[in-house]
């Protein structure tokens, strides 16, 4: 199944939700905030979120800037 | 004396904005936040890929001060309006500095693409804070737009050059009925002092106090500045001469 992940075309399992996704890369999951085909997904709903064919994921984190 | 900074009609404690790029630690940017008495500052959005060992910066901020969001890395209006959108989703507030660089050399700001966004943004109640070149027309255009405020260059962004643009600044004051804060290129306190003593209403600095050997006591030292600078303006100072002016009186008792 191919995804746009982080504005890149990237090959997922089927049947992955969102909580999964992050795990497998060892993301800190209280770090990131993850915007799924343009809306914001609250942390509550991301295991309930099967990603699916076509679909764009931002995994985004605040840092520092000026 | 009753000298407040009012942004969309709320009180700010400091006329000096921290940014918190670049710091050695978030323990130090921690340090030096708290060093500035800043009561804004800035934070940036980024992709992550895979996870790091990097620390959580929204651990490491005060609560009592506003998190403003840099939309860094926009290079058109759509981008900057959709990470305007994803940090207020995400809780960070409304406080929206919009900057949207197309260049990448001089990283100089795209001002119709920003009157753009800050049009979008203001209409959905952002506070939204322009970046821009320092042009008349466009800072009118951006109070028309609904900006909160106008934050002009001084000089390319981390170049620590210092108010290179000040008399089209100083124009931007006297002309445009926003507060003024100058942005970038702020690389020593005597450039935010200067910026300031031109009337401008607050100073954002990062780089020149993140790169600091120790950034704790330069951050005190630009707030220092900052104050020093702002005084100063509303004390009027006087007036700039070709010819000496004798300060002491010369009436010759020596001589006759």
């Amino acid at each position: 199944m191919r995804i746009i992940l982080n504005g890149k075309p990237e090959e997922l399992p089927a049947n992955l939700d969102i909580e999964t996704l992050l795990v497998s890369r060892n993301i800190d999951l209280s770090k990131v905030v993850v915007e799924y085909n343009e809306t914001i997904i609250k942390s509550s709903s991301w295991k309930a979120t099967i990603i699916q064919e076509d679909d764009r994921l931002e995994i985004l984190s605040f840092v520092g800037g000026g | 004396m009753q000298d407040e900074l009012i942004i969309a009609n709320q009180k700010i404690r400091s006329r000096f904005l921290l940014g918190t790029g670049k710091f050695p630690s978030y323990e130090i940017m921690k340090r030096a936040i708290e060093a500035s008495g800043t009561h804004i500052v800035t934070v940036a959005l980024r992709r992550v890929d895979k996870g790091s060992a990097d620390e959580n910066i929204m651990d490491f901020l005060p609560k009592d001060i506003i998190i403003m969001t840099n939309t860094s890395g926009a290079r058109t209006t759509d981008e900057a309006v959709r990470i305007a959108r994803i940090a207020r989703a995400a809780g960070y507030g409304d406080w929206i500095k919009i900057e949207i660089i197309p260049d990448n050399k001089y990283l100089l700001p795209d001002n119709a693409e920003t009157i753009k966004a800050t049009e979008i943004l203001a209409k959905e109640g952002f506070i939204v804070m322009p970046y821009v070149n320092p042009d008349l027309a466009d800072a009118k255009r951006l109070y028309d737009a609904g900006a909160a405020s106008v934050m002009p260059l001084g000089a390319p962004i981390g170049s620590n050059k210092g108010v290179t643009t000040r008399e089209l600044v100083k124009i931007l004051i006297n002309e445009v009925n926003l507060p003024i804060i100058v942005d970038a290129g702020i690389g020593k306190p005597s450039h935010a002092s200067e910026a300031m003593e031109l009337g401008a209403a607050a100073v954002l600095a990062n780089t020149g106090v993140a790169v600091a050997a120790d950034p704790v006591s330069m951050a005190r030292s630009f707030a220092m500045a900052v104050e020093a600078g702002r005084l100063c303006y509303i004390s009027g100072p006087g007036r700039i001469s070709d010819t000496a002016e004798a300060s002491s009186p010369l009436t010759g008792f020596l001589r006759s």
